[in-house]
């Protein structure tokens, strides 16, 4: 799945670590998550939205597909 | 050429050498107690002292995991647990086997024997799950599950070439606790195959 | 009648009918009332009886609604992989016993049993990873966790009471059947409040 975790932590100066410190999770965790490896689980995507006060629709973007479906 | 420091991270930094290590003695205790070479109760004290290298392995891997950002509070916890059940398994295999010589056949004492390494033995496997349940990093909870699948999945194929090959007498038999090492060498492979799918962090 | 009465059973009875029989057989073997090659046919026999249990899972997990097509894929494959075992295990008693072949022939032989197991880790494998319904697939590897734990639990405990000659040897391939009987254990308790909207009225 494609987000702006890199885009929205860049804006904020935040480093991945920095980011994995407000989520209570792994560095490597963020990495994962921003490179689209890995697509985090409901609680973690609004938690993530939290940190960024954003909604979680401003982060993560739909399939270009799925989206041109509906 | 190389400084000093950066060759002692390197150093710290190669699990892979520690693992090769334990997996070269375990084949070796394997194949001697497969040959009869080494009567029983050896195998297992062999085993237990062969676990000792786990403990360099589990620090090198650990400190390659800290450089890659890894590292959660569980896996902490876990690391902990696992190296105390590990040590008092080594302890009380050793033991057990000792003690074996001075008691009688068939005495009820011998399932004392045979309970006392079984306790640190199921502390790992207790301390997995005690992992499982209390990762809050969902990522590495799903990375554990799926390296632990990878074992899962040794476990049943060489369970099930073994065995059969056990019945139609081609093959002597092995004890039933091969279980545990053969998932830890899957662990470790999966775990090996995740890192290098996912690749570390940027 | 009797069929109207077979075809409603639920998976359950099937499970129960086949872990009680397997059960039966793993101790008349392991007291050694039977000899092992009884004890595979046995064994064997009672494959058949997954058959039933694959129709009324099936049924079950439509009404229930937890059916996907990599389930559907799943079910055929573990079918098609029983059946070849049970062929492949019967084909395989009787040349060895009924034939007395031996030698290196034996290695070949050994792999018809093999080859079917194989496949069926296999099936598991690839329906964990086709599975897109990410609930079911949840489902299906935590079963998986669950079986797991139960084969490194009773693996433990039976090799320390062996390794002290408390208890007779248990074969390598046992794994396979406790492996499923613990996946059906933790499916069975991680889904036991879930029922179908049907049943409520």
């Amino acid at each position: 799945m494609k987000n702006r975790l890199r885009v929205l932590r860049a804006e904020r100066q935040w480093s991945q670590q920095d980011l994995a410190d407000r989520l209570d999770v792994s560095r490597q965790s963020v990495n994962a998550i921003e490179t689209g490896k890995y697509d985090p689980s409901l609680p973690l995507a609004f938690r993530i939205a939290d940190v960024f006060a954003l909604t979680i629709e401003d982060i993560f973007l739909r399939d270009p597909e799925e989206q041109a479906a509906q | 050429m190389i400084d000093v420091a950066n060759a002692e991270t390197r150093q710290a930094g190669k699990p892979g050498l520690w693992a090769g290590l334990f997996a070269a003695n375990m084949a070796l205790i394997a194949v001697l107690s497969v040959t009869d070479a080494l009567e029983h109760p050896v195998p297992p004290i062999l085993i237990a002292l062969n676990c000792v290298l786990l403990v360099p392995m589990v620090k090198a891997a650990m400190q390659r995991m800290e450089d890659k950002g890894a590292v959660t509070t569980a896996v902490r916890r876990y690391n902990r647990r696992f190296l105390g059940a590990s040590l008092l398994y080594a302890v009380a295999m050793v033991g057990a086997g000792g003690a074996t010589n001075y008691i009688a056949q068939g005495s009820p004492l011998m399932w004392v024997l045979a309970v006392l390494p079984m306790l640190p033995a199921f502390g790992m496997i207790w301390a997995m799950m005690r992992y499982l349940a209390e990762e809050t990093d969902e990522y590495q909870r799903h990375r554990a599950v799926q390296a632990s699948m990878v074992g899962l999945a040794l476990v049943l194929v060489l369970g099930t070439g073994w065995g059969f090959l056990e019945t139609f007498g081609l093959v002597p038999h092995i004890w039933a606790w091969w279980v545990f090492p053969a998932w830890a060498i899957g662990l470790g492979i999966g775990m090996a195959i995740s890192e290098w799918r996912h690749g570390g962090s940027a | 009648m009797t069929d109207t009465w077979i075809t409603r059973r639920g998976p359950g009875f099937w499970i129960g009918l086949i872990a009680a029989l397997v059960a039966a057989v793993a101790v008349l073997a392991v007291s050694e009332a039977i000899n092992s090659t009884t004890a595979i046919i046995l064994m064997a026999g009672t494959g058949g009886l997954l058959f039933p249990l694959m129709r009324s899972g099936e049924r079950c997990e439509e009404r229930s609604g937890s059916s996907s097509p990599a389930i559907r894929r799943y079910n055929r494959g573990m079918l098609a992989a029983s059946l070849a075992y049970i062929l492949g295990m019967g084909i395989a008693v009787l040349l060895t016993n009924a034939m007395g072949l031996e030698g290196n022939i034996l290695w070949l032989i050994a792999f018809l049993p093999v080859a079917p197991i194989f496949a069926m880790i296999w099936v598991m494998t690839r329906y964990i990873i086709d599975e897109e319904d990410e609930y079911l697939r949840h489902l299906a590897v935590m079963a998986n966790m669950g079986g797991l734990a139960l084969l490194m639990g009773l693996a433990s405990l039976w090799g320390f009471f062996e390794e002290f000659e408390l208890v007779s040897h248990a074969p390598g391939w046992l794994s396979v059947p406790v492996w499923a009987l613990g996946m059906g254990l933790t499916r069975w308790w991680m889904t036991r409040s879930i029922r179908p909207e049907g049943d409520k009225q």
